[in-house]
């Protein structure tokens, strides 16, 4: 049997004119098929009709407020991590570039001497640097001497203000008290 | 949109957080049952709702306000679980729990709670045979009224695709529910052929 178009009629949203719904109503009394096919969707479209609208839990709103400040530095955090990853990303690049671009211009055996010669002056930098601080070492005990003087008198001075200062603090707040009890 | 809600939007605009809460409260019920629908559990629904406020609040800028807010934060909450199922298998989980605590306040009238169960559970298994855009394009429909060209521009979809994505969900779920009830029709023959002790 033929099904088409009540088939289609069956499970459309257009509305049927009354000479389709005719039609429709003769086919499904002699089409089995399409009856229960009929009757399963208006079962299942009740269905979805009649069926209650699931509600959260109650203080639904005050769980989504108080989730906004984690969720927010989340998003902060999540925002650091992209940053950071970018600037690595682009600083790999950077010396991705430079390595290529070393590799192009020059053969292995220059790039391995000038290496070597870089590495050599670093380590010529450490020697000077070294020594140095070793003569610094050797100049300071005589120029030490006059600092320490210096310094020594420098706290004296510091020490004999801070004696006085404290001295006419004690006596100045023992004057208060002596007024309050009285 | 009533004035109320046209003042909360307004200041949720601005950057207010307590305006837009009051927007959570007024729609968490139709978003909540959205993600409870295309995703069949409370507590992914719950998650799936919250995200949904959260994403909405985040771009709240982009709201066009000649558009229907519910509409927009259902596209959301649509958008989001398309992507949560395509993401992941869904569990299956028992639907009682969930009943006792989503479902309105109600008299304890057990064989009603009885009845509202299986009916939950044979729409969660109907909805289960679609697949994510045609159970999102038949909730929006049916639970909320939506026109084909509402459900178009929520799942940025042509009306060409919802019309047809709906016509073959009504006939998938009209072939699962021909199968649910033979299956029922079976057991309830055994049960009635089983020798009384």
């Amino acid at each position: 049997m033929n099904h088409q178009p009540f088939n289609s009629w069956l499970f459309e949203d257009n509305e049927l004119d009354a000479a389709q719904l005719v039609e429709l109503k003769q086919h499904l009394q002699v089409c089995p098929e399409c009856q229960r096919e009929s009757h399963a969707w208006a079962n299942v479209k009740h269905m979805l009709t009649s069926s209650e609208t699931a509600q959260p839990r109650p203080e639904f709103a005050a769980r989504w407020q108080a989730s906004l400040t984690a969720r927010r530095a989340r998003q902060e955090r999540r925002q650091v991590r992209i940053t950071l990853m970018a600037l690595a990303g682009a600083a790999l690049l950077v010396l991705l570039g430079l390595v290529i671009y070393f590799f192009s211009t020059s053969s292995l055996a220059n790039l391995f001497a000038s290496v070597i010669g870089t590495s050599t002056q670093v380590a010529v930098g450490f020697v000077n640097i070294a020594e140095f601080v070793e003569s610094l070492l050797r100049f300071l005990p005589t120029a030490l001497s006059t600092g320490i003087w210096l310094l020594l008198a420098g706290w004296i001075c510091l020490l004999c203000i801070a004696w006085v200062y404290s001295v006419w603090r004690v006596s100045h707040k023992g004057v208060n008290v002596h007024e309050e009890i009285n | 949109m009533s004035n109320p809600e046209t003042e909360w939007l307004q200041r949720s605009l601005q950057g207010d957080e307590d305006a837009f809460a009051c927007l959570v409260e007024r729609y968490q019920n139709p978003v909540f049952n959205l993600c409870y629908r295309m995703l069949g559990d409370e507590f992914e629904a719950e998650d799936a709702a919250q995200e949904t406020f959260w994403r909405a609040y985040q771009h709240i800028q982009r709201y066009d306000p000649q558009r229907s807010f519910i509409t927009w934060l259902l596209s959301i909450a649509a958008h989001y679980c398309i992507d949560q199922q395509r993401k992941r298998r869904m569990p299956i989980l028992a639907i009682d729990d969930l009943l006792e605590e989503t479902l309105p306040d109600q008299a304890p009238d057990p064989e009603r709670m009885a009845s509202q169960t299986e009916e939950q559970k044979a729409i969660r298994n109907l909805l289960e045979t679609l697949n994510t855009q045609d159970k999102a394009a038949v909730i929006l429909r049916y639970w909320y009224d939506f026109s084909e060209e509402e459900i178009a521009r929520a799942l940025n979809l042509s009306t060409g695709a919802v019309k047809s994505r709906l016509f073959r969900s009504r006939q998938a779920l009209a072939n699962q529910w021909q199968t649910e009830a033979a299956k029922r029709a079976g057991k309830e023959r055994k049960q009635d052929e089983s020798p009384a002790f």
